[in-house]
This record gives C-alpha cells, structure tokens and sequence, in this order.
C-alpha cells in the first residue's frame, strides 16, 4: 500500500429510511475493493446493525465499533475480513448499544487508526439526522447520497445535503466542502415513464448535485442482501453493473449513463443478460 | 345558553399602570416638515419606529396657533409606523377637533401633576427635569448608530450554494442574493429585497419586518409561499398566475401583484 497516498473517508447517507444505504455501503465498498483497493466499511447504526447480514459475515462478530471506542477490544479484534475479497474488511456496529456510545473524539480515533491502513473508509450511516448519522458524516470527504425516485426520500436527501454543508468537520473548519454525489437506487423506468415516479431529471433537478450512477429496481438486490452477498459480486444483474458503473464514476472514470437512455434500454438489456 | 349564566366568570379587568413612553413634542404646526423629519430620523434609526407607542405634546406649540389638523398629524406620525397613545396638552379649543380625529386626550392631572396649567413657566421646567429627553436622545443616537452599523456589515446577503431543505437564511437590515436553486422547505428571508437566480422551490419572506416596499425577483418560480411585508401568497395561488420564466413580486397598497421581468 502507498503510505503517501491520503485515506479518503466516504458516507453513505440519506436522510431517509429504506432507500438502500446499507445495500449501496456494501455493494460500493465491495466494488472499490475489487478494483484492488484496500477498503473498510463501517456500520454506523448502532443499535440496528446490518450491514454484517448485508456482507454475509453476521455469524463472525466478535467484537464492534462501540467496543473499540471504549478501550474494550483493539481494531485488529473487531474488523472482520471479508471472505470472498481480500482487501476488504468490516466493522460491524454495536447491536446492544444506541447511538449515544459514540462520539467525536471517540470516532476520530477510529477513523485516525483506519487511515493508516486503508485508502478508502466507507461509512454507512443510519437512517434520520441525529446523532448516528451526523457521527457517520462527520469526518467525510465524500458523500454519497442515495435517494429514491420519489418526493419524500428527495426531501430528505436534500435535507441531508443541507447538513453534509453545516455540520461536517470540513465545514466547520471552513475546508473544501465535502464532495457529495447523488445515488439514485430503486430506479423503475416502467413507472418513470407512467408518471408513478420522479424522472433522473426531476431528482437532478431539485438536488443539483452530480449523478453518480442510477441502479435499477430490481429482484437481484433483494436476493444479494437476503443471501448475505454484495451484488457487485453477482455479476448477472444490471443492479451489479450499475454499481460497478457508478464505482467507476466515482474513481474518476468517464462512463455514460446508461440507464438514462429508455429506448436503448432493451437493446442494452439483452446485450448484457 | 352559557352567555347569559350570570355566574359566568369575568373576563377581563380593568387596572392603573404606570408607563415610561416616548413623547412627540410638536414645536411648530408646520406638517410637512414634520413629515421630511420624521422621515429622515426613521432613516437612521429604523428599528426606534417600529410600531413605538408615543404621546404627542402639545405643551410647546406657539400659543398663537389657532388651528392644527389633526387628521393629517395622525396619519403623518402613523405613516412613520409609530403608534399613538394619546395626545397631552391640547387646549380646549383643540380638544373637540382631536377627539373627532380620534386621538385619546390625556387628562391635565395625568400629565401634570404639579399644575392645571400648562403655561406655567415653573411647572413646565420641573416638568421638563422630570421627563429626561436627553435619555430618550440617547436612545435614539443608539439606536442609529446599532442599525446604521448593522446596515454597513450586513447590507446585502450573497448565498453561492443551494439553499436546502430545513435550512434558513436570513438577511437582516438588507437584501438577499440566492445564486443557486431553493430547495422545498427551505426559507429565504430578508429586511429588504430577495433575488433569487437558480429554481425558487421553498418559502421566501421580503419586507419580513414590515417593509412594504420590499421585492421579490426570481428566475423560475415555483416557491411554496412569497410574502411581502406579512401579506403572502401559497403555491396555489401563484399557480394561477401561469407565470414561466423571470417575474418579479412587489405590493400594492394591501394586494400582492406579480409580473413578468
């Protein structure tokens, strides 16, 4: 690993519950690790973890996030190395505890720690705005925000934003702000074009921030999570190509956005099924 | 059934209290130069005008004024936002024509303790040492120089980010910039005048403490609600406008008016 090279420190946030934070956590960590970056992703909903059963490794939590900030167990006891990636590692969050064991201090040792032997820190943070998921942004650089096509959860994505550019360490200490990217998840084009839905347009529209990528609706997301596999890893679906897609946006590629072409869709479709 | 029960509890009582108020004394029967004064001096201290209850004195008008119109002094002194409380020192002659112009006359005994007479020279001294008018000059330089500061820092506002939901900017003493898109659920508000040059999607408050003249000029309006001064219009009623592209909001009289830029 390049000791040179700064850590960079990504949240997964949304404001709103049921969007897919924790489905985007791991399938975006999964997918920058395999791009043979070291990668960790920590659970940041404490109280109400899954990410482990998201990840598939909920049976080998010995120790978590909480225990390392109390002084209770060391870094190296809590991560969890992921099975089918070798650069890609957990920590799972406290089930027994809430959100009030953590705090700054206690989370900027962590972060500090992971900076050492990580390049990318991936935070998944809780649903709401109090403090799970202000601790969860608090130390980013980046912010992904994922979003449904749907009134509601771009509400309060954009309420999120409006915090990601108050209340982070990079805006209280007046640096660059923290880059943030839009997520849109559960994406139908069936319904976008019936008028059930908000359009890319519509969310790009109101958020006006950069679209990382759109992944579609789809039953490979809820098989993924429920089988315990990222869905990068299942390298059938669209759902795992939109998120490689959108990891590739992310690490500064230039790939077109094809889902945001409704005629080309089929065509597309059967190219890569 | 109930109103009538004559056990029914009072609703109200009546009870004497003592108020340090601010006195207009009128030196010179000459309204419109009251007027450009008032004016001039609401200038430099904006917030000593908003909605300040005074008395209005007559003690030190030159005794050979004959006629004063008091419905032209009332809406004068109550266009610069002050309140009348009441009037002091009205001769009787003058009495008759303020109760018509609906002044409450302040009684002698309330106003001059020491004398029935207001051309007593030694009462209206005492009078004058009790009544401190350099505390209330003070007030007013103070009151100057605090907006007359606050109108330097904070005279224009300029946002550059979008303007998100749950967040609340407000201009005080002075105008709002926005060049960047307002989220639903946010809130614009401004002393003064608000522009807006990205998509107007939240809640935007001119005039929010009382200035009519304020304005409101945007790109693309689709705000949740304008107001001006206190007098607002909901998306509903700005729909019916079917106004696309740049327009402006201004008020006129009470009625809020939109219009193309």
């Amino acid at each position: 690993m390049d000791q040179v090279k700064q850590a960079t420190v990504i949240v997964i946030t949304s404001g709103k519950g049921g969007v897919g934070k924790t489905t985007s956590s791991a399938s975006i960590a999964a997918g920058i690790a395999s791009r043979g970056f070291r990668t960790v992703v920590i659970d940041f909903d404490v109280g109400l973890r899954n990410l482990d059963l998201v990840m598939g490794c909920e049976r080998r939590v010995v120790y978590d996030f909480v225990n390392v900030v109390q002084g209770e167990a060391n870094l190296q006891q809590a991560l969890i190395k992921d099975k089918r990636l070798e650069n890609l590692y957990i920590l799972p969050a406290s089930q027994t505890r809430d959100k009030d064991a953590l705090s700054i201090e206690g989370v900027q040792k962590i972060i500090e720690a992971l900076k050492q032997e990580f390049e990318f820190i991936i935070c998944d943070s809780p649903a709401g705005i109090e403090k799970g998921a202000l601790m969860a942004m608090y130390f980013a650089d980046y912010a992904i925000v994922v979003t449904n096509p749907e009134v509601s959860s771009v509400r309060d994505s954009d309420r999120i934003l409006g915090i990601l550019a108050s209340k982070t360490f990079r805006a209280e200490n007046k640096m660059t702000p923290v880059k943030e990217f839009l997520l849109l998840t559960r994406y139908s084009l069936e319904r976008v074009e019936r008028g059930d839905m908000l359009s890319v347009d519509d969310v790009k529209d109101i958020l006006a921030i950069p679209l990382l990528g759109v992944i579609p609706e789809s039953q490979a997301v809820l098989r993924a999570s429920n089988s315990g596999v990222p869905v990068t890893l299942d390298l059938e679906s669209d759902a795992s190509k939109a998120y490689m897609d959108a990891v590739g946006r992310f690490l500064g590629e230039d790939i077109a956005h094809w889902h945001l072409a409704p005629k080309k869709k089929g065509f597309f479709a059967k190219l890569f099924s | 059934m109930n109103s009538e029960n004559p056990k029914k509890q009072q609703c109200f009582q009546l009870k004497a209290s003592l108020y340090t108020l601010t006195t207009l004394m009128l030196l010179d029967n000459d309204l419109t130069a009251l007027d450009e004064q008032l004016a001039k001096l609401r200038q430099q201290a904006p917030k000593f005008f908003m909605s300040a209850p005074v008395i209005i004195d007559l003690q030190r008008l030159a005794k050979e004024t004959t006629h004063v119109d008091f419905s032209a002094l009332k809406a004068i002194v109550e266009c610069h936002q002050l309140v009348i409380v009441g009037l002091r020192h009205a001769s009787p002659a003058f009495q008759a024509e303020a109760r018509l112009a609906g002044f409450a006359i302040l009684p002698e005994a309330m106003a001059n303790k020491s004398s029935g007479t207001h051309s007593n020279e030694k009462a209206l001294s005492k009078e004058e040492a009790s009544l401190p008018p350099v505390d209330i000059a003070k007030e007013l330089a103070a009151a100057a120089e605090t907006s007359a500061s606050t109108m330097v820092n904070e005279a224009t506002k300029v946002i550059t980010s979008p303007v998100r939901s749950g967040q609340q900017i407000y201009a005080k003493n002075g105008d709002l910039v926005v060049l960047a898109p307002v989220s639903p659920g946010a809130e614009l508000l401004a002393d003064g005048n608000i522009h807006v040059y990205g998509a107007l999607r939240g809640r935007v408050l001119a005039g929010a403490q009382g200035n009519s003249d304020a304005r409101i000029f945007c790109h693309q309006l689709e705000a949740e609600l304008v107001s001006i001064a206190g007098h607002y219009w909901l998306h509903d009623d700005l729909q019916q406008h079917h106004l696309q592209g740049p327009v402006q909001i201004y008020l006129k009289g009470e009625q809020l008016q939109i219009e193309k830029l």
